[in-house]
């Protein structure tokens, strides 16, 4: 497989990562309990952790799958392993349409169980130093795990069939990169006047457009593992 | 006056809910004069609203907020509507 499939299929898992909304919601949380509580220099190092918690265990997850792979796969996940990736693919892709925004017109909440989202809820309104900021980017970026599992199964797999070391390292940091981009487009955004509550507007009024997106965006992976990697 | 949580039961504090306004104020970046008077005008029509009552849920005091910030800064309302439904 050429190294451009591996990159095109990275980029597009990236961006179907990224569209998953929970680590988007948290970073809205937070920004908008600590606005109101420290001052603004402090309030950008808080997100700035939160996004760096968030890029951190993406980058490690990749690894780990690479490992994985590497150790028990024999360095590329075989047919069956993809179609099942694929499978997966597919059942995400249709959850994102029907059930990944619970039901009510002005509201963002997920499916996701109710002691959960109380917990990031509340470790929101207490974050007050970097460290929780980073484990929180971190645990909201771990709790999406349902839905990423088989796109870091994937993205590993791309990333293997590379044939250079270092574009296999800088690959990996690329795609963490590319899955916090909603997070640091939020961040320019409120650095240059917008508030938390304007990003949360947005996600509202564009709830069903996110959600064709995400879950389509999770068909056409399936689709591109399908063409380029399967057959 | 009480104010009842779901586990808990406390005096209603006037300070509280200005308090609480400045800070929701304060992180959509709604000035500070206006964001005290807002704070001032709402809380003055909380005190009224809770003057006859003897038992009120944080619930009702929300929602009360929300009807009297929505005129005086729809989006401070919005945020007050939203506070729990953002994930």
């Amino acid at each position: 497989m050429s190294d451009i499939t591996s990159i095109a299929t990275i980029i597009l898992a990236g961006i179907t990562q990224a569209s998953l909304q929970l680590g988007l919601g948290g970073l809205i949380l937070l920004y908008h309990n600590s606005m109101g509580k420290h001052k603004r220099r402090k309030t950008r190092f808080l997100a700035k952790n939160y996004i760096f918690g968030a890029a951190s265990i993406t980058f490690l997850m990749v690894c780990t799958f690479c490992f994985l792979i590497g150790n028990f796969f024999g360095g590329a996940l075989n047919a069956e392993w993809l179609l099942v990736c694929i499978g997966i693919f597919a059942a995400s892709g249709s959850v994102m349409w029907l059930l990944y925004y619970r039901r009510g017109k002005k509201s963002t909440e997920l499916w996701l169980p109710k002691a959960f989202t109380r917990f990031i809820r509340k470790k929101a309104r207490e974050t007050n130093d970097n460290v929780e900021a980073f484990s929180l980017g971190l645990l909201s970026s771990f709790a999406e795990m349902p839905l990423s599992l088989a796109i870091y199964f994937i993205v590993a797999n791309c990333i293997l069939q590379m044939h250079n070391g270092f574009w296999q390292i800088a690959a990996v940091a690329a795609y963490a990169a590319l899955t916090v981009f909603p997070m640091v487009y939020l961040k320019l955004r409120v650095k240059t006047g917008r508030s938390a509550v304007d990003a949360q507007k947005w996600r509202i009024n564009n709830k069903a457009f996110s959600r064709i997106f995400s879950g389509s965006s999770f068909m056409i992976l399936a689709v591109f593992v399908l063409a380029f990697w399967v057959m | 006056m009480a104010r009842k949580t779901k586990d808990s039961c406390y005096e209603y504090s006037r300070d509280g809910i200005k308090q609480n306004i400045l800070r929701n104020a304060r992180s959509i970046k709604v000035p500070q004069g206006w964001a005290e008077q807002i704070a001032e005008r709402v809380a003055c029509a909380i005190d009224k609203w809770i003057a006859d009552k003897e038992l009120v849920t944080e619930d009702d005091i929300r929602l009360e907020m929300i009807k009297e910030l929505e005129p005086l800064n729809p989006d401070l309302a919005f945020a007050y509507q939203n506070h729990d439904k953002i994930i």
